[in-house]
């Protein structure tokens, strides 16, 4: 490899993840000479956006030193057409429409090289089906689910909170360090809307039980944070045109996000090299211990570069721990999910919102799930994604934290069910040191890009199972064909259902849109057309149904206690073919490192990796803490920002007027 | 689109920005004082009439350029055919420009109505695009103006219309001119088929009480409607667009009242609608007892009032004691809203004007 030109630079930022993205470009439109290394061959590090390739050795991957209990399984004869249109997020996320995500965005240009879906859907689970989420005036005064009580109870506290961002009202010295939820039980809101502005609309996924008796409770949102996350919705609601919810989400993946950031920093003079694996970090001892500072690094071609700051993901930190992780660190579970049709009728990108303690036996957290249709261009035509992620409950085994609400809400198929279980059970005896081990891996992977994993490759025989199921596909054609033909009969019999909803209970639960004057007439529409609709319904049992029907039994058998929403259904006929088949599923559990764990040179500077959160803005916010902590307090505020101008100005107005004149001058 | 100044206030501070804005000045009063010139000179050739529209695009106001405009105009519609069709595109496309920057100038607004009156352009491409002018600025009541304007020119069903105000109540609630459609559009909606039966033949009801009958909006159709601003009440009850809107609804129940009939069924309505406005009240009570947000109880309390005088004229031996209510209420409202102390204090003595009016 040939040598880096400059021997100095004043940042060096090792790992491409969103906060040193982010931190790259800030530092190069402030005018730093910036390098910028990763030792994987793609950018994003634990905020990748991986190939179907990739997921499968995702062992062979530097990020996935922090990821345990990988498992994945397919369903037998799944068709998930062409493999290579999907692409997973390790860490999928939205960005709230007016929140420090795209203020990061437009104050760094980056904007100029993304594109974003809207997610117009926001829902949250009420114990039985999934309902809107009443976020904004209209959407309250539209639900009829909540009593006229509650409503005013909610409506009450919003404005009150307004008024005390204002410095006004009987609330204005509430919003302190006292948890949020106290606040909102003191302001007379019952436990579902609790739940739904703590989870649905802070988005903040840690259960507020476990934070009282927890003594850490550092992650417990208060209600200074709390009025911060309301306020930051109320201002994204609506903000790109009527009804447009208030996320987004970036197309092709969340590592869309990393790669900008990193252009915008490129364009403006910084260095990047990937596949850069880091020999050591030079260190000069000063005199007393606190005055230690990093010197620069050591690439793995013996290249020495020197520097003034360093910033770094936690992989290449191992030096500066000085404990082992606890068992009870951080750790998140996520799950992704490919199905053959949408949870919601809709089918468009959707955030769901699962209070915590919504399933029996799951996650005592909330859980997030991101529902993403193939408008995104994350998978081929007719497959969605089901992607969720939340605290985990239990470190071990991040399949038994979803399994119990993937079983309410899909069909999961006996083959894919067991491949995600058998791993959670293999692992729960010595995952006792399951942190511990992460982080001897973490040491590993500093010094070397590839390293083995018994954890990882206790997958494997899930992977093979796929890969199987890859190579059949070509030689199969018939039947996926017919298949095929089968989710297309499905879909038809979703939209006949969902016209049909006032009559029939569980399609009435998966469409909770249908309540407006305008879908009505949709509805009349459908219905007449449903004469011709039904008789291809018809065929649905026996020709999509074959993977699902071995499934069903031994799922019913394994939950005990089923929702009403599953409950419900009436049989194994058509009534049953309209849950989303689960094609594929996969399972992880994401170590997150505390920064306690790590004593810091000071010059030296840890890029997060993702947490629970589902949002990217309290990431990117913090990007700002970074740069203060390695260029002193103010920094953040005084490098300048590329700022939008809105209104016509007087300087424009006297350019059209003169060249309005100009054509009379000549002619006078 | 709201509570923003229509222009932007000058800037003081940076003399180079003071600069700039004189030379605006300047430059703004010269192109005026020539384009008038011309215009008044009869001079309608293409370089002044370009430098009109330049003009109009600054501001838009000045209407006696558009005046000249039209003048220009008629000259090419009377030709017809391909030519007018153009020119009108051209002036439509012109009124657009000026509109994006002043959506609220009348003078563009009667330009674009003359334009569109000539029956050259497409009438759905108006619909469009002022459907999305009402996404924009939902409250502009210049486009709900037009909007009627074009439905009106289309014959458009009054049902679809009610839907379409009907999803911008949903959207915002907090909206006059939506409110106001409906109460235009809800009698027409209820009064297209007059069904007369053979009994009212046989019986000879007069034609003319049978026809007054026909304009009242159905007890059915009202307890819907006072269903969802019942629901806008609880969501904010200091928003006054669904309380006025509420008055119009007891002025058709008022207006039942009038015929003599249904008198069980008006009394039951009016008492729900009592009960909806103490609940609330007890609800602004449990929440603020200090210092209660005056805004959120003047509607309640003022209309509370009203009812208990409705109630008075409708079945006036049964609701006698409610004028003590009726007074103590009024002199609430003096001290909630005292900037119409007076008119309070005139209600209470029976002196105001009428608060809800029959709506026949």
């Amino acid at each position: 490899m040939p040598e880096i030109p400059p021997s100095h630079f004043n940042l060096v930022i090792l790992g491409t993840g969103l906060q040193a993205a982010l931190l790259a470009g800030r530092a190069a439109l402030a005018g730093k000479t910036v390098l910028h290394l990763d030792q994987a061959d793609h950018y994003g590090a634990a905020w990748s956006t991986l190939s179907w390739q990739q997921m499968q050795q995702l062992h062979a991957l530097p990020e996935a030193g922090s990821l345990l209990n990988v498992s994945s399984g397919t369903a037998a004869h799944a068709d998930l057409g062409r493999l290579s249109s999907y692409a997973f997020d390790l860490a999928p996320r939205v960005l709230y429409c007016a929140g420090p995500a795209i203020e990061a965005l437009v104050t760094t240009g980056a904007h100029h090289y993304l594109e974003f879906k809207l997610i117009s859907g926001n829902y949250f689970w009420n114990g039985r089906r999934l309902q809107s989420v009443p976020a904004g005036r209209s959407d309250v005064f539209q639900d009829r689910s909540l009593s006229l009580t509650s409503k005013r109870m909610l409506m009450r506290f919003l404005k009150n909170l307004q008024d005390a961002m204002e410095g006004r009202g009987p609330l204005k010295d509430a919003f302190d360090d006292r948890p949020f939820v106290t606040l909102l039980e003191q302001q007379g809101l019952d436990e579902q809307l609790r739940h739904v502005l703590l989870h649905a609309i802070a988005l903040d996924p840690w259960s507020s039980k476990s934070a009282e008796s927890a003594a850490s409770s550092a992650g417990m949102m208060t209600a200074a944070r709390g009025q911060r996350a309301l306020a930051q919705h109320a201002a994204s609601m609506g903000r790109f045109g009527p009804g447009s919810g208030a996320f987004l989400t970036p197309l092709y993946g969340g590592s869309e996000m990393s790669q900008a950031f990193c252009r915008v920093a490129a364009v403006h003079g910084a260095l990047y090299v990937l596949r850069q694996p880091i020999a050591a970090l030079l260190m000069d001892s000063g005199a007393a211990a606190e005055n230690n500072s990093c010197r620069g690094v050591r690439l793995d071609t013996g290249q020495e570069i020197t520097c003034s700051a360093l910033a770094a993901d936690p992989l290449y930190l191992h030096d500066f721990r000085v404990r082992e992780a606890s068992a009870s660190s951080a750790a998140v579970s996520r799950a992704i999910c490919v199905l053959d049709r949408p949870l919601q009728v809709g089918g468009q990108q959707a955030l769901m919102t699962f209070p915590p303690g919504s399933f029996p036996g799951s996650c005592q957290h909330a859980i997030h799930a991101l529902q993403l249709s193939p408008a995104c261009a994350l998978t081929p035509p007719n497959r969605y994604l089901l992607q969720l992620s939340a605290p985990a409950s239990n470190v071990h085994s991040a399949a038994s934290d979803f399994l119990p609400l993937l079983d309410a809400l899909l069909e999961v198929p006996a083959e894919v069910r067991q491949a995600l279980t058998q791993h959670a059970s293999r692992t729960s005896s010595p995952a006792a040191q399951g942190p511990h081990a992460s982080s001897s891996r973490n040491q590993e992977a500093g010094s070397r890009a590839v390293h083995t994993n018994s954890h990882i490759t206790a997958s494997h025989s899930a992977t093979s199972d796929n890969q199987e199921s890859c190579g059949a596909t070509p030689s199969h054609d018939a039947p996926v064909k017919s298949s095929k033909a089968g989710h297309l009969a499905c879909d038809t019999v979703s939209q006949v259902s969902g016209g049909n909803g006032r009559e029939d209970t569980t399609s009435a639960q998966t469409n909770p849109l249908a309540h407006t004057s305008s879908s009505l007439s949709t509805q009349g529409r459908l219905q007449g057309g449903s004469v011709s609709l039904q008789e291809s319904a018809t065929q649905v049992p026996g020709s999509s149904s074959s993977s699902s029907a071995t499934a069903s039994p031994q799922t019913a058998a394994a939950i005990p206690a089923l929702p009403p929403a599953a409950n419900e259904i009436d049989g194994p006929g058509k009534a049953e073919s309209k849950r989303p088949v689960c094609l594929f599923a996969m399972c992880w559990t994401q170590h997150v490192p505390d920064l306690a764990d790590f004593d810091l040179p000071g010059n030296v500077a840890m890029c997060s990796p993702p947490d629970a959160q589902i949002s990217f803005d309290a990431a990117l916010a913090e990007v700002d803490s970074l740069i203060d902590h390695l260029y002193g307090p103010g920094s953040a505020s005084s490098w300048g920002s590329k700022r939008l101008q809105d209104d016509e100005s007087d300087e424009e107005a006297v350019e059209a007027l003169s060249h309005a004149l100009d054509q009379t001058a000549l002619t006078e | 689109m709201h509570g923003r100044p229509r222009y932007p206030r000058p800037n003081t501070g940076d003399p180079q920005k003071l600069q700039a804005a004189e030379q605006r000045v300047q430059l703004y009063s010269r192109l005026t004082s020539t384009v008038l010139k011309r215009l008044q000179a009869g001079q309608y050739d293409k370089e002044t009439l370009d430098l009109a529209a330049r003009l109009l695009e600054q501001n838009p106001e000045v209407y006696t350029v558009w005046n000249h405009r039209k003048r220009a105009l008629l000259a090419t519609l009377s030709k017809g055919g391909d030519t007018a069709a153009e020119a009108v595109k051209a002036e439509l496309a012109l009124t657009q420009r000026a509109l994006e920057k002043h959506p609220k100038s009348y003078a563009t607004w009667h330009h674009r109505r003359w334009l569109v009156a000539q029956h050259v352009t497409s009438l759905q491409q108006e619909v469009d695009l002022v459907n999305r002018l009402l996404e924009a600025d939902e409250r502009n009541f210049h486009g709900w103006g037009y909007r009627q304007f074009l439905m009106e020119l289309m014959q458009a069903a009054p049902e679809d219309e009610e839907a379409y105000a009907a999803a911008k109540i949903d959207h915002n609630f907090s909206n006059y001119s939506a409110w106001h459609l409906k109460t235009r559009l809800l009698k027409k909606v209820h009064h297209q088929s007059p069904t007369v039966t053979l009994d009212d033949l046989i019986s000879a009801k007069s034609s003319a009480a049978a026809a007054a009958e026909e304009r009242l909006v159905p007890f059915w159709a009202l307890r819907q409607e006072l269903e969802l601003v019942t629901q806008a009440f609880y969501t904010d009850p200091g928003d006054q667009s669904p309380w006025l809107y509420h008055r119009w609804l007891l002025g058709c129940l008022l207006a039942h009242a009038q015929t003599g009939k249904n008198k069980e069924e008006i009394v039951s309505l009016l008492q729900q609608e009592v009960a909806v406005c103490k609940d609330i009240l007890e609800l602004e009570d449990t929440a603020a007892p200090d210092g209660k947000a005056a805004s959120s109880i003047k509607w309640p309390s003022l209309t509370l009032a009203q009812l208990h005088e409705l109630l008075c004229s409708v079945a006036p031996s049964s609701f006698d004691n409610e004028q003590t209510d009726v007074r103590l209420l009024y002199r609430q409202l003096q001290d909630i809203d005292q900037l119409r102390a007076g008119f309070y204090t005139d209600a209470s003595k029976g002196s105001a004007k009428i608060l809800v009016q029959s709506a026949t």
